[in-house]
């Protein structure tokens, strides 16, 4: 087996990249998780008539909001105590420390999003994958069910704080 | 068949890959923190352990740098869980002995291929 420094080892571990995000695909997510709130009809129809959708603006609502992240990290001003007159600090250096930041943030998002994306993703392959009972099927929807509802919320509480802080430093 | 350990604190996640498992025959055993995870690894003696990384009580890593320790469950192999992918992380897991590191968002496919691949490679 391959050493652990093997950088085509490490390569392999990455994840499949995200879709591409664009401008509207978190406002179309809101839009899908409002939907399927709102739909009276059982958990089992959202994911055959949604769940390819839903997957997708997942993704794309990730990467949206990990937009949102890197914007704002961006305009935020470096918070690098004055250094003392004789030290000479690199001019690079506040701005390595808000990449840093910047990328602890996006890896707490990706923690944040991972668990309920694993689910809905997972048991939706299981479901599509069939050999699974009646039982089964609807235990797994309810699931998927539960998990996109989280995520829905989540996506929610990103935009109101988007909302809010846009309030608060207008710009 | 073999039996797999599966250690993650959400039970959603051990419930898709118990039953992702299933496929081939394996007989899972799950627990939900590090310390239980110990515990499971020396009383079932499992053929592969699935490791979450964020857990209370113990976390992955410390359970991981445990097993590797131990001349008794060195050689188990380790395939690490984690939220946080980025290369650091990887490489710190790799590092303690991980066997290999999957990010989440996975798909179950993936773990199947992955657990087939060590089990085969294990020493009979």
């Amino acid at each position: 087996m391959a050493g652990i420094h093997d950088p085509t080892r490490l390569a392999a571990m990455r994840p499949l990249p995200l879709l591409d995000g664009d401008e509207q695909a978190l406002d179309r997510a809101v839009l899908l998780a409002a939907r399927i709130l709102d739909t009276p009809t059982a958990p089992v129809k959202l994911i055959e008539e949604d769940g390819e959708a839903l997957l997708d603006l997942a993704g794309m609502a990730m990467k949206a909001i990990e937009l949102r992240h890197l914007a704002r990290e961006r305009q935020r001003p470096p918070t690098e105590p004055a250094a003392p007159p004789n030290v000479q600090r690199s001019v690079n250096e506040p701005e390595a420390r808000r990449d840093e930041a910047m990328r602890a943030s996006l890896s707490m998002l990706r923690h944040e999003l991972g668990q309920p994306l694993t689910v809905i993703q997972g048991f939706r392959e299981l479901i599509f994958g069939g050999n699974l009972s009646h039982e089964e099927i609807k235990e797994y929807a309810a699931e998927i069910f539960k998990e996109a509802t989280h995520l829905a919320d989540m996506i929610a509480r990103t935009r109101d704080l988007d909302r809010s802080s846009g309030e608060a430093c207008p710009a | 068949m073999a039996k797999i350990l599966v250690v993650d604190d959400h039970p959603q996640i051990v419930r898709l890959l118990q039953r992702v498992l299933q496929t081939d025959a394996h007989e899972v055993i799950a627990a939900s923190d590090g310390e239980e995870a110990l515990r499971k690894v020396h009383q079932e003696g499992p053929a592969l352990v699935i490791l979450d990384v964020t857990m209370p009580k113990m976390n992955g890593y410390e359970v991981l740098r445990e097993l590797k320790s131990d001349p008794a469950t060195q050689q188990i192999p380790v395939i690490m869980l984690s939220g946080r992918d980025q290369e650091i992380e990887m490489n710190h897991g790799l590092q303690l002995g991980a066997d290999w590191y999957v990010p989440k968002p996975f798909r179950p496919g993936d773990i199947l291929t992955l657990t087939r691949r060590f089990l085969e490679a294990a020493p009979a």
